[in-house]
């Protein structure tokens, strides 16, 4: 295959896979008991400006150090995949992606087939297309979708069908998170991180507005270790703000070293007070917060990231692996490298 | 002599260069901010202001691998490991550690973290346990002694080191005596005890679980075979002294080390707040005082400030020898060793007792070093000694130089160090300003500074981000070479520009194989452990280096930000023209259906094929609506369809009717329906218009139609027969057509259809054309 690994001139320790096509989703499968004993293993789906795209899987073999394409798992995919996600449970075949809509792929020892599409738009016969989706991993029937037709879409994933449609926001929907099984934020065009409660769809808590009105959000992540704190980035900012949901409005710490736009956050899996950010200064930080009690405490100057690693081209895309959380993948231009924590 | 006064910043020395020990413990605990718990913890609150967030680090025996990629290492266990990590110390039962929950742990690796707490606790006992046998004779008679001692002067826990009689010159666990808060007494006799029967029953129901706990670990059946305490009924303090157990010291290391080292007790307040590189317990104990005697380190320790008294540790001592005959044995025991820590000391001088026991070299540096700060010495000092209070005066001249002589430091310090100590320095005005110690500490026992260096140089290079940041970074560099020297070298060199200056004697001597080996020691007992193994083995190479401030900034790589994300996001212009020409083609196609082709499917052809035939059904609809009483019923039969869909037509409010007329209607009578299109379209007379349009009650004729004689009167007439009112007429006549638009005003309520008036005028057009 086009899969070559190679040691990148900066650094020894990030191993790169040439994609064929440029790559913006990506997934790391949750499976630690994959036959390569517990390598690392990605879902990429490219981004080509038109219908026919692909989502490929490969892993990544610890001991040899290299990339191994798996080309029966790969698929065409219909429009780039604005999200990749394997499901929560390590031993299900199943991936989800979204696009226009969102679909379910089982990808078994046969090769990859389509399960399932999940499309609420055939009353109107028009598909708003989706930015992102995040599956449930306490209650894996669940997939929330984000669209930009200001909705969010609760699916489940069981019966393929709709468990509930939110407007969530007055304008876009651009990332959608879960918290607790029925517990999801959400931030949109129009500014503001909401938190939605399934069991009370009357009412959403807005915990956080961008300082300038109207700033688009355009990433949201929840920390999963400590569910206190999420994260989100602004559109053309360098800042990553993150939130205590506790204390609303407010956020607990402004991550701004990157010197240019952030494109993509994702926390450590099992640490509490562990991000990494990565943008289009080339760089991936790794940052740890501040004890809460000494939050009070950081400095004027802002709070310093700890590592930093430079990948040589704008981010677009970073993932850190829940099973091997000494992994981090980063998506540049064409290339998906892994790095080591 | 010389040698040392060329060192200007002499800031903490190395008293013994004994190679470190790599059996000791792996794991060590730095306390550092504090974090509040988020848990149910009831004591929670109550140990706010103590409550330190734990630092996990490996110190494991000093392995240069582990130093030289420190930075690394501290992240990746804190991303992973570090709930386990200080789980696994038995921490979380101190509460301090307070970031990381019990609720955050997932089961497996609860799990995890006992098994690992077991290892350790087992590996602690390796040495321990011969050692242990063989006091038996004096073991409780010792231990007798060290509780009537820590009984006498009520302090927490009183814990005696000695010499291991396997690793000579490591200071292992001897006995000890707990006094402190117990959570849970379990009785296992009703009987009532006595107090200090009470606690001596406490110690040694403590070291029982200990070692079940590590029994357990070679062994999973008879794991907490016989201990009548199991984990969960420990006090934090208990947890504190249980975890002492598992702790070794070389001479010269750790507080106990150092200690016996310089023959010369030590007093550390403060210190919960102490540098690791000091006190590397320093997880509850407020107050640790080590006395060196009987070839041992006497450790009491309290949870109370107490501040330095001589005349206690004095007290103490007499007091234990008072008690202490039977235990020559010991003594002598520990003789051979007490020669042998000559030899491992740099300081030749050790031997001389309290008063010189600091080597010639420093008093060199003292004197070489003096400063105008002397004159003020409650002058900030550079580095974190905030955590003593003073020692006795007795012993303080030489203190108080030495002290100057580090005083002095920010004022001679060179250039390039200058970012170090800023940073140093104020992080230690903030520590200063948190003790409210002030000026207090001016006096210090150096000896404590050096305390734990091993663990202290990765502490204390941890203490501070911008200090790993900038020490550490060489190092890593260092490390892919692969080469021994030069790593030790550059690592040295690092810490020693951080500050921790004279680590000379430093020996780095592990290696890797050895590391591996104790690491796998250590994690050998849990699968999930395998991860953590090859976790910290692949922390070696991380693809990270240490963030520093202007570090190879690089700007943006691409003019507009966020290009790609904001495709995905927003910018969905491929995505939307996508689409419309999907529906698009779906809408040709849907056409396609409707309309008569020659069977072509290209778009171009589809719309051919259907303006074609949508002219042809004007045509029809216009000749049906003209022509029905000329044509009779026929058109009617042959086209229905036709007819009806025109006639639909009528019923809008609004309605415009265009065709294009027939030329001849003769002809077209005779002729056939393709003929007769034919014709239409070819009239020599011209094509006629009219239009009706009906508002309410006000109606409007726009008609244009080859021009004729009093066809403008007939025209009016005919509308008015339809009681329709002219109210404004407008008509001109270019190349023989008339063109002529009528508004006008319906008479009454009897409404005429717009097709009746349009077939109406037809008919007056039509009649003479």
């Amino acid at each position: 295959m086009e899969s070559s690994t190679q040691e990148s001139p900066l650094n020894s320790n990030a191993f790169t896979f040439d994609s064929p096509h440029p790559v913006y989703a990506m997934a790391f499968s949750p499976s630690t008991s994959s036959s390569a004993a517990s390598s690392p293993r990605l879902a990429l789906g490219s981004f080509i400006e038109e219908y026919g795209n692909r989502v490929d899987v490969v892993s990544f073999d610890e001991d040899a150090l290299s990339f191994r394409a798996e080309p029966a798992l790969s698929f065409d995919h219909p429009y780039p995949s604005t999200k990749l996600m394997f499901h929560p449970h390590p031993h299900s075949p199943l991936l989800a992606s979204a696009s226009d809509c969102l679909r379910l792929w089982f990808l078994g020892p046969d090769g990859a087939k389509i399960r399932s599409v999940l499309d609420n738009s055939k009353s109107s016969g028009y598909c708003a297309p989706l930015t992102s989706f995040d599956w449930n991993d306490a209650e894996p029937r669940r997939i929330g979708t984000s669209s930009i037709d200001t909705t969010c879409t609760i699916w489940d994933v069981e019966r393929g069908a709709v468990e509930t449609q939110l407007i969530a926001h007055d304008k876009e929907v651009y990332d959608i998170a879960w918290g607790e099984p029925a517990v999801f934020a959400s931030v949109s065009a129009d500014g503001s991180v909401r938190i939605f409660d399934l069991r009370d769809k009357e009412h959403s808590t807005i915990i956080y507005e961008s300082p300038l009105p109207d700033t688009p959000l355009l990433r949201l992540a929840w920390n999963k270790a400590n569910l206190r704190y999420m994260a989100t980035t602004m559109m053309d900012s360098n800042r990553v703000v993150v939130l205590d949901i506790r204390a609303p409005a407010t956020p607990v710490a402004e991550l701004q070293r990157h010197c240019a736009s952030v494109n993509a956050i994702a926390w450590a899996p099992k640490a509490a007070r562990h991000i990494c950010s990565a943008g289009d200064d080339g760089q991936a930080l790794i940052w740890e917060l501040p004890a809460a009690a000494a939050a009070g405490t950081v400095s004027p100057e802002g709070i310093d990231p700890m590592l930093v690693y430079t990948a040589g081209a704008e981010i677009n895309q970073l993932q850190w692996s829940a099973a091997h959380p000494d992994w981090i993948a980063i998506a540049f231009a064409n290339k998906v490298q892994l790095l080591r924590v | 002599m010389a040698a040392c006064s060329a060192h200007s910043r002499p800031r903490l020395r190395v008293l013994d260069s004994s190679p470190p020990s790599h059996a000791h413990s792996l794991l060590v605990l730095r306390p550092v901010l504090a974090e509040q718990p988020t848990t149910e913890h009831s004591n929670v609150d109550e140990k706010r202001e103590d409550a330190h967030c734990a630092q996990v680090i490996i110190t494991a025996g000093v392995q240069r691998k582990l130093l030289s990629n420190f930075d690394t290492l501290t992240l990746t266990l804190s991303s992973h490991t570090l709930q386990t990590a200080i789980d696994l110390l038995g921490c979380r039962r101190l509460s301090l550690p307070a970031l990381v929950t019990l609720t955050e742990l997932t089961p497996p690796q609860y799990n995890f973290s006992y098994q690992l707490v077991r290892s350790r606790l087992c590996r602690g006992m390796e040495a321990d346990l011969e050692f242990h046998e063989e006091l038996i004779p004096e073991k409780h008679h010792l231990r007798k002694q060290i509780a009537a001692t820590v009984r006498k002067i009520q302090w927490s826990y009183a814990i005696f080191w000695s010499i291991s009689t396997r690793q000579p010159g490591v200071l292992a666990w001897s006995d000890g005596y707990y006094n402190g808060d117990i959570k849970t007494r379990k009785m296992t006799q009703p009987i009532e005890l006595k107090a200090d029967q009470i606690g001596l029953q406490r110690s040694e129901q403590l070291r029982e679980l200990y070692e079940s706990l590590s029994a357990g670990d070679s062994n999973q059946q008879t794991r907490r075979p016989s201990a009548s305490l199991s984990p969960e009924d420990l006090t934090d303090a208990e947890w504190y002294y249980l975890v002492c157990m598992t702790f070794k010291f070389t001479l010269g290391q750790g507080l106990p080390g150092k200690a016996l080292a310089n023959d010369q007790h030590i007093w550390l307040n403060n210190a919960q707040f102490a540098d690791s590189k000091i006190f590397s317990r320093s997880l509850l104990a407020k107050t640790v005082v080590c006395i060196p005697f009987m070839g041992g380190v006497l450790e009491l320790g309290t949870t109370e400030v107490i501040l330095e008294d001589v005349d206690l540790v004095k007290q103490i001592t007499s007091f234990f020898w008072e008690l202490s005959n039977p235990i020559c044995s010991e003594q002598s025991m520990s003789s051979p060793q007490l020669a042998e820590r000559g030899e491992g000391i740099r300081c030749p001088d050790i031997d001389n007792g309290i008063d010189n026991s600091i080597p010639l070299e420093e008093h060199n540096l003292i004197t070489d070093h003096r400063t105008p700060l002397e004159s003020d010495p409650t002058t900030h000092f550079p580095f974190p000694i905030h955590s003593y209070l003073p020692t006795e005066q007795t012993e303080s001249v030489k203190v108080e130089e030495l002290h100057q002589n580090i005083c002095e430091e920010p004022d001679s310090c060179s250039p390039d160090d200058s970012s170090n100590e800023c940073c140093l320095t104020h992080q230690l005005e903030d520590l200063f300003g948190a003790d409210g110690l002030n000026g207090m500490s001016r006096t210090h026992s150096m000896q404590l500074v050096d305390d734990e260096f091993s663990n202290g140089l990765l502490h204390g290079s941890l203490s501070s981000n911008e200090f790993a940041t900038m020490s550490f970074v060489n190092a890593q560099r260092a490390v892919p070479s692969a080469t021994r020297e030069p790593t030790r070298h550059q690592m040295l060199g690092g810490l020693q520009e951080g500050n921790y200056g004279k680590h000379i004697s430093l020996d780095l001597d592990g290696d890797d194989s050895h590391y591996a080996e104790t690491v796998a020691t250590i994690l050998r007992t849990s699968k999930q452990v395998n991860s953590v193994l090859c976790f910290l083995k692949v922390s070696f190479r991380s693809s990270f280096v240490v963030w520093r401030r202007g570090f190879n900034t690089p700007k943006s790589f691409i003019s507009t930000p966020q290009k790609l994300l904001k495709k995905i996001l927003m910018d969905r212009a491929w995505w939307s023209e996508r689409r419309r020409r999907e529906k698009l083609n779906e809408k040709f196609l849907a056409l396609r259906s409707l309309v008569p082709t020659g069977g072509k499917i290209d778009k171009a052809s589809i719309l051919d094929d259907t303006t074609q035939y949508l002219k042809h059904l004007e045509r029809r609809v216009q000749e049906l609506e003209s022509g029905t009483a000329v044509l009779g019923t026929t058109d009617r039969r042959k086209n229905p369809d036709v007819a009806e869909r025109t006639s639909d037509n009528y019923l809008g409010k609004e309605i415009t009717n265009e065709w294009k007329p027939l030329g001849n209607k003769r002809k077209a009578c005779d002729i056939d329906e393709g003929e007769a299109e034919h014709h239409f379209v070819l009239s020599k007379h011209g094509p006629v218009h009219v239009t009706v349009r009906v508002k309410e009650r006000e109606v409007l004729v726009e008609l244009r139609c080859p021009w004729r004689e009093c066809l403008l009167l007939e025209v009016v007439e005919s509308m008015s027969n339809l009681h329709l009112d002219p109210i404004s007429v407008q008509s001109s006549t270019v190349d023989g057509m008339l063109a002529l638009t009528v508004k006008s005003k319906l008479r009454s309520s009897n409404v005429a259809s717009p097709g009746m008036i349009k077939r109406s005028l037809q008919r007056v057009i039509s009649k003479c054309l």
